[in-house]
């Protein structure tokens, strides 16, 4: 994160006993800010591989305060930069498959980002047998 | 035109032009650090008072951001600590240190097991006795000149600790109480400066004690109201013993 005066690391400390299976990160227009931050994360490290159409490109932190009639304001303090070196504002996650699901696919039940994932699990899982 | 952010840049010029003129005050005129942070021991209860409480429970709420939290903190002598602040929605953020190991735990950012400066402070920190014991915590300090906090004219001492980053801690002159500290920590995120406000002095037991503490630390604020503290109370043993998940990753660094 960069702040006007500092620089701040975005940092995650691993559980001693992490999940390592084949891990599929799900985003499309409607996933902002932190989900942004998370997935394009995770792709920077090779983690996971990220599905579905790019994401709200919303990605400034930021912090609220209450104004004195009780109103909320929300205004940014910082740019984030992605590990990979990459600033999410105006510009989102770009997805490794990238998945857009049709109308038809919706009104019929089905999620392809979502069975383009799990396929895409599914076959990890059979590499690794 | 932010109306807030204009007279607090009205209030900073304010208080730069105070601070030049303070500076003017030749080191002579100014009272020792030493006679400052005893002034503080004495005013806030005295040594006989401090020297009476050998663990304690602190409990209250933190505000950040419009997100409420509650806050519990066990501190036992010589050096035990244990802080769990409960976020509802997020969950629970622990931090501790049993004297030789300093370590936090988040539900936001996992396990953690504190090295280097990062551990240095924490056991600093952890120190029961480091307010009444301060010739001991830190060999070097000097006042260095004075300024005003919330209204009041201040000494400001400089607080070098054997190892680790100078605090500087802002003395009340007329009362002697500590108003502000400001004090850079060094952790896995980076170098990140506090700046703390300590208000609402009122006794508990024999000692004074602040109960609204306000920080400021990388553009955001977000404050520390203490309800209640306990003096003295049975704290069982366990309460600060390593976490599994801190054991699990000291067991992991032995391997």
């Amino acid at each position: 994160m960069l702040m006007k005066d500092a620089k701040l690391n975005f940092v995650l400390f691993p559980r001693p006993e992490p999940f390592r299976g084949p891990l599929a990160v799900l985003v499309d227009g409607c996933s902002a800010s932190t989900s942004e931050i998370f997935a394009e994360g995770m792709k920077d490290i090779h983690r996971a591989r990220v599905f579905g159409a790019r994401t709200a490109a919303a990605a400034l932190p930021s912090t609220f305060e209450v104004l004195p009639n009780g109103d909320g304001f929300q205004y940014a303090i910082a740019n984030y930069i992605s590990q990979g070196g990459r600033p999410l504002e105006g510009t989102g996650v770009t997805p490794d498959e990238e998945v857009k699901p049709t109308r038809r696919q919706l009104l019929d039940g089905h999620d392809p980002a979502l069975e383009a994932a799990l396929g895409w699990i599914d076959r990890q899982k059979r590499s690794e047998r | 035109m932010n109306r807030r952010f204009f007279a607090g840049n009205l209030a900073v010029a304010g208080l730069a032009l105070a601070c030049g003129a303070a500076s003017a005050l030749r080191a002579d005129d100014l009272p020792k650090a030493e006679t400052v942070l005893d002034k503080f021991i004495e005013v806030t209860g005295g040594k006989a008072a401090y020297q009476k409480v050998h663990s304690e429970i602190e409990s209250g709420t933190m505000a950040i951001s419009g997100i409420t939290a509650t806050h519990t903190t066990f501190k036992a002598e010589p050096d035990k600590v244990y802080t769990e602040i409960v976020i509802q929605g997020v969950g629970k953020i622990e931090e501790g240190s049993n004297g030789k190991v300093a370590w936090s735990n988040s539900a936001i950012q996992g396990p953690h097991v504190k090295e280097g400066e990062e551990k240095e402070f924490s056991l600093l920190m952890a120190r029961f006795d480091a307010d009444v014991n301060w010739r001991s915590v830190f060999p070097k300090v000097e006042t260095v000149g004075t300024e005003t906090v919330g209204g009041k004219d201040c000494y400001k001492v400089v607080l070098t600790p054997k190892s680790g980053k100078p605090m500087t801690r802002y003395f009340d002159k007329e009362s002697g109480l500590l108003l502000k500290v400001l004090m850079t920590t060094t952790s896995a995120m980076g170098e990140v400066t506090v700046e703390s406000t300590l208000e609402d002095y009122r006794k508990e037991g024999d000692l004074l004690r602040p109960h609204k503490i306000g920080n400021k630390a990388m553009g955001q604020q977000f404050s520390i109201t203490i309800d209640k503290v306990q003096y003295n109370p049975e704290i069982p043993a366990s309460k600060f013993d390593l976490p599994q998940e801190i054991q699990a990753l000291l067991n992991k660094d032995k391997k």
